[in-house]
């Protein structure tokens, strides 16, 4: 499989270029963890089992971006991705108690946000096709160039229009590097569905790039 | 997936970014969250107690019932008369029976309510 990129070949990765604005915009969310980040995640979760409210604040800090980003590529509203996040972390805070540390915290996140939208989704099929939205919305970065706004935008255009299940599995693996397993784990299907679903939204993904551009 | 292929097609989707959420709502997530948490952690145990409470209370409720209606009635009427004093005693430990249960309900009642409004304070001065 050939993913045409366009007239650019290659599309060389580059970030936002003022600071501030590389902190607050991204395209990869990564929920990476080593073994000591594991153990502050254990003593966080319970102390949030013991109500300390502090932990909430540090919780959020940790994953506030990937979850948002998450939500924001599943829904492809901003609006309703901000009404979605607070009923995720409100979720998260409600069965913390049941979260047995079996998988990656992120992970179980990840599971409850996928539920959230999943349900939102169920209650308003509006939301399964593509609103037009605002460039401005896209990107952050307001200094990148004409050319790569359009490019991002046509990338969000064949995100959004991915089936919902695909759509999990790719923004998973792909913003925010979760692996097979995890994966499953946090839609709640076999890995090997999930291989399947990551293959065929990449043969989607490489048809539709390849259309859009021969236009 | 060959490694290339899949390299392009991250390459291609990381062009999608999404901004961060706002510091606004950042803000009012957790202060959701906490008045949440402050509410979880008084709320599961009284209710608990107040379901265990109602059905003990119903239980013994019934008990007192069906003894009344039926075991004390048909004994009233076969047992000898010096003895039917004893049922009027089994009468008695019933209603007690009863009667603690509501005292301890009430007691309880009235000891959540006095640490539970402090916190709830707290989180809405907050």
């Amino acid at each position: 499989m050939q993913v045409y990129m366009g007239g650019t070949g290659v599309i060389e990765d580059r970030p936002c270029i003022d600071e501030d604005r590389r902190e607050q915009c991204s395209g990869k969310e990564t929920t990476t963890v080593s073994s000591e980040d594991r153990l502050n995640e254990q003593a966080l979760i319970l102390r949030l089992r013991e109500g300390d409210s502090r932990a909430i604040d540090e919780l959020v800090e940790l994953y506030k971006r990937p979850l948002f980003a998450f939500i924001v590529r599943m829904i492809n509203n901003y609006e309703l991705a901000e009404d979605i996040f607070q009923e995720t972390w409100i979720k998260v805070i409600r069965s913390i108690k049941h979260f047995r540390g079996e998988s990656k915290l992120s992970t179980w996140l990840f599971q409850i946000a996928v539920n959230q939208c999943r349900d939102t989704m169920r209650k308003d099929k509006r939301y399964v096709i593509v609103p037009i939205d605002e460039v401005e919305n896209l990107v952050c970065d307001q200094t990148l160039d004409a050319e790569r706004i359009l490019k991002a935008e046509e990338v969000k255009k064949m995100v959004a229009g991915l089936p919902a299940k695909m759509r999990e599995v790719i923004v998973l693996k792909y913003y925010h590097d979760l692996n097979d397993q995890e994966i499953a784990d946090a839609t709640g299907c076999p890995a090997g569905t999930v291989k399947s679903r990551l293959h065929r939204a990449a043969k989607i993904l490489q048809k539709k790039w390849t259309f859009m551009n021969r236009k | 997936m060959n490694q290339n292929i899949e390299k392009e097609l991250r390459d291609l989707l990381l062009l999608y970014e999404v901004c961060e959420p706002r510091p606004e709502l950042v803000f009012k997530t957790k202060q959701l969250m906490k008045e949440e948490l402050a509410l979880l952690a008084v709320a599961p145990a009284r209710q608990v107690e107040w379901v265990f409470m109602l059905v003990g209370l119903a239980f013994v409720m019934c008990m007192g019932l069906f003894y009344t209606f039926t075991v004390s009635t048909i004994l009233n009427y076969t047992l000898p008369s010096g003895l039917t004093e004893y049922l009027r005693y089994t009468m008695s430990a019933f209603a007690a029976a009863g009667g603690l249960l509501i005292a301890g309900m009430v007691m309880v009642f009235y000891f959540k309510q006095f640490h539970v409004a402090p916190l709830r304070s707290a989180v809405g001065s907050r």
